[in-house]
């Protein structure tokens, strides 16, 4: 079925032979050069895409290597060149060990690089510095070294971080840990939870505050790749799965293997990876929003409105009864608070997004519902900026919803009382 | 389950590898084995179809057994018909019954399209035709029938093998791993799953660029051109990469599937195209329909109107080669353009013209075919408009400069050895097959390693649509 190539150079064929070399030969030039840029000058993006465009065009022009080595070996046998074939027949177990071998070799090599670098923190240890922060497993690390368990655990989105426990110390008199974590969804902040219930042994956490957003957000599949190793344990079956399946997959990503490198190169040159986020050992974070409160501002000009949407209503609804049922459980008050908004999007977000109102409004009465049902829930609807004394002022917002820790600070003082009230029945309940 | 995912590779291919070669003795627990990882492979990728897929497989073999060949036709042509084709002829119905201004609303299906289905039914309907011919008996080995129906290598997107091939090497399945199939397997794969992830899926990256799309396609022959050429060469990549995987995986279990791609775009006329082109479906088409199309049509005309007869035979084939493709007007429309061609051709051959087989037809047929991938990647009459006013030249030369100005950098070397690999007459992984040379083996494990490292999400192929 495969063509049989002519013996016989033609014109043509010459010509075509030499356009085709040229094309090879600029194709390994472009290839090469890739390399001959001062890496060591370039960011980890630069230096990522470089090296995975170098590994990419390798692979191409190996391919391409191959196949032209097999039509001139063609030729050349055909044209009686190879006389007499020297070589002693190879044989073909020969011939496929090699070719498992080198394959096995080059995997093993890259997977293990990347695991042993762990470049983005996924792999549960870090012998290298860790090229993107991953502020979970950080958080996760701190927890761990508490000597005590903290009487008050902050749990919530980025929203959180700049809530200190040191001020929550200073002012209200308990000790406190901030395991608040960037961009998490609710299932994100119920394994946080669940962590945090089942390492208080020695002594539980009496409050918890737990920040919870204006809508029901979910994303499991998302939760389970950046989850720490740690959490595995406290996963659904099916987020387990994916957890282990994500972890498999990016061994295999030549991006994460490019970055590897790129940590490799800058240790040997003893170079400081930047950090993004700064965590410090009771888990307040100081805060680096990647847009500025005039971007924000920009941006929502430029769409329109917000566009939101109350999905996964009764998802969410069924993780936070879990969260409850388990403090409970545990004797750990939760005071659930809605975090303010800068002035302006609030007033955009209330005005022009009906969905917005309407999802807030759901989350709000389902929140007063189940301070109800429940005598160790308490919550704050903190959305309203008019509720906090001094928080109107616009300088206290890094952007739409990031809070500087003035303002931080001015959020814990508006929820004194409730975590007072929440200290008192977790310790009535202990009782 | 995706062939292209870490699942497959990583996983389910060694573990299926390991316990067929090492733990399984007798070729017929093999079978057994090949049966049930087919199924589990299949199931994962959707286990709502088990039921039809071992349904139609049972009833082609009972039926086959028993001679009733039009009732197990009908069977399998009902199950694609459902599948594929019902919405399809119903919204066209629908279309004409509006335009009386009928109030009469025909009732639409819009059911999930079983993965394979165009592929095992074909291999069904192949083996009742040979039954009906007597090329061969009818087996009477259930397990090996349905194990050459699901056998998850070629379940996806093919090759379409006969049961006389591929049936019979099931039911006699080696006794001890061939080293020789085992490099075959991996020098398959490799250049597969290079061809797929390394050229193809960057050639999709290039597709997607705005400068691609319709409402911002500039006007000229240059740009639209540089777009059939790359949608060409992607199908191809595409498709032929995953046609390696297929053999390369039939290899590994000791089974030899038959090639379906050689080389096409070096076709030097429309015919050798077809016979370079998805060669098994040609095949098939020859065989089961082209043929007896042709004798029934000089049985009925006369030996006169021969030529007639298979300029007929030909526009009809090639109508039902482009509708195989799917429930589409321009499938159809990419056949009956094809059809068309070979009739030039067969025209051309007839006059018996000195430039049929020369360099002149060879960049003609390229031209022509790729000319032919508008109708097949056409969304619409407004978008097919668009690019063939500017494929003839209606919208003046334009210029690359469009092109140039939005390709990224590193796109450059993947263009020209995309180029170099599908014009050099070897991009087959059959055409690098014969060269035994350790070191050339131990590039093919390099080449066969590189391609996974990109392997981040799975990735799917265009043909398993069909």
């Amino acid at each position: 079925m495969i063509r049989k190539s002519n013996s016989k150079l033609s014109i043509n064929q010459l010509l075509l032979i030499i356009t085709s070399a040229s094309g090879y030969l600029f194709s390994i030039w472009r290839t090469g050069s890739l390399l001959l840029q001062d890496l060591t000058r370039s960011n980890a993006e630069e230096f990522s895409s470089i090296i995975v465009s170098f590994i990419e065009n390798c692979g191409a022009l190996l391919l391409c290597s191959l196949v032209f080595a097999a039509f001139f070996l063609e030729k050349i046998k055909k044209r009686g060149v190879l006389k007499k074939d020297r070589s002693v027949k190879t044989k073909d177990d020969r011939l496929f060990k090699l070719s498992l071998g080198f394959f096995i070799v080059i995997l093993a090599s890259s997977v293990v690089s990347i695991v042993v670098v762990n470049p983005r923190g996924l792999y549960g240890f870090s012998l290298f510095p860790q090229l993107y922060d991953n502020i979970r497993q950080e958080k996760v690390g701190y927890y761990l070294d508490l000597t005590e368990t903290p009487e008050v655990i902050i749990i919530g989105t980025s929203r959180t971080l700049s809530l200190s426990p040191d001020y929550i110390e200073e002012t209200l008199g308990y000790s406190a840990f901030n395991f608040g974590i960037s961009g998490p969804q609710l299932d994100d902040s119920l394994l946080v939870a669940k962590f945090v219930f089942d390492h208080s042994d020695l002594q539980r956490p009496e409050v918890i505050i737990f920040e919870v957003e204006g809508l029901h957000r979910i994303n499991p599949k998302r939760t389970a790749q950046v989850s720490p190793l740690q959490f595995v344990a406290y996963m659904e079956a099916e987020m387990k799965v994916l957890a282990v399946v994500s972890r498999i997959q990016e061994i295999f990503n030549v991006h994460q293997l490019s970055e590897a490198l790129y940590v490799l190169q800058a240790v040997q040159g003893d170079e400081a990876l930047s950090t993004y986020w700064d965590v410090t050992p009771n888990g307040f974070t100081a805060f680096k929003p990647p847009f500025t409160l005039e971007e924000d501002i920009a941006r929502l000009e430029e769409t329109g409105r917000p566009k939101t949407s109350c999905k996964n209503k009764s998802e969410s609804e069924d993780y936070i009864r879990e969260i409850v049922d388990l403090a409970e459980k545990h004797d750990i008050a939760i005071v659930f608070y809605i975090s303010p908004m800068h002035p302006y999007f609030f007033q955009k977000y209330f005005e022009k997004d009906s969905n917005y109102v309407q999802c807030f409004n759901d989350v709000y009465e389902f929140f007063v519902s189940l301070e109800k049902e429940h005598e160790n829930v308490f919550f704050i609807n903190l959305k309203n900026i008019e509720s906090i004394d001094g928080i109107t002022d616009e300088t206290g917002f890094y952007d739409r919803q990031h809070l500087t820790p003035k303002n931080a600070n001015l959020l814990i003082d508006a929820m004194a009382e409730s975590i007072h009230q929440a200290y008192q029945k977790a310790v009535e309940e202990e009782d | 389950m995706q062939l292209l995912s870490i699942s497959f590779l990583i996983f389910f291919l060694p573990a299926c590898l390991v316990l067929y070669w090492k733990f399984i003795k007798t070729p017929r627990s093999r079978l057994w084995f090949l049966l049930a990882a087919s199924l589990l492979f299949y199931s994962l990728g959707g286990i709502q179809f088990i039921p039809l897929l071992l349904a139609l497989s049972l009833a082609t073999y009972w039926l086959a057994q028993r001679k009733l060949i039009w009732p197990g036709v009908c069977l399998n042509l009902l199950a694609l018909v459902v599948f594929k084709y019902w919405d399809f002829g119903i919204t066209n119905l629908q279309n004409v019954i509006d335009q009386f201004d009928i109030p009469f609303v025909l009732p639409l299906l819009r059911l999930a399209f079983p993965l394979g289905l165009s592929y095992y039914v074909f291999k069904h309907l192949g083996y009742l035709f040979d039954i009906q011919k007597g090329r061969y008996e009818a087996t009477t080995d259930r397990l090996t029938f349905i194990t050459y129906s699901v056998f998850f290598p070629q379940i996806s997107a093919g090759p379409i093998s006969s049961f006389q091939d591929t049936g019979k090497q099931l039911g006699n399945l080696p006794t001890s791993f061939s080293y020789d199939m085992g490099y075959q397997g991996l020098l398959h794969l490799a250049v597969g799953i290079a061809k797929k992830l390394l050229l193809a899926e960057n050639i999709a990256i290039i597709l997607g660029m705005r400068i691609f799309e319709t409402e911002y396609l500039p006007d000229g022959l240059a740009v639209a051109w540089v777009l059939v050429l790359l949608q060409g060469f992607f199908l191809y990549l595409d498709f032929s990469g995953y046609t390696d995987m297929a053999l390369g995986l039939g290899y590994l279990f000791g089974v030899t599937l038959p090639p379906n791609f050689d080389n096409p775009y070096t076709a030097t006329s429309p015919r050798r195209f077809w016979e370079r082109w998805h060669i098994s479906l040609t095949q098939w088409f020859r065989i089961y329909l082209f043929s007896p199309l042709s004798r029934f049509l000089i049985q009925r005309w006369g030996a006169t109107r021969k030529t007639i007869a298979q300029y007929t035979a030909n526009i009809v084939t090639m109508t039902l080669v482009g509708l195989w493709h799917g429930a589409s007007a321009w499938f159809v429309l990419w056949g009956v353009y094809h059809g068309v061609l070979l009739n030039i051709n067969a025209w051309a051959e007839r006059k018996r013209l000195r430039v049929v087989g020369s360099w002149i037809s060879q960049v003609a047929t390229f031209i022509a075919v790729m000319f032919g991938w508008s109708f097949f990647f056409s969304s619409g009459k407004g978008t097919f408009l668009i690019i063939f006013r500017n494929l003839v030249g209606l919208g003046g030369f334009g210029s690359f400069s469009d092109f140039f100005a939005e390709l990224p950098a590193n796109y450059h070397v993947m263009l020209i050895v995309t180029v170099l690999v599908i014009f050099s007459g070897y991009a087959e992984a059959a055409n690098l097959s014969k060269i035994k040379k350790p070191w050339f083996a131990a590039l093919v494990g390099i080449l066969l390693a590189i391609p996974l490292m990109f392997l981040g999400e799975p990735s799917d192929f265009s043909y398993v649509q069909f």
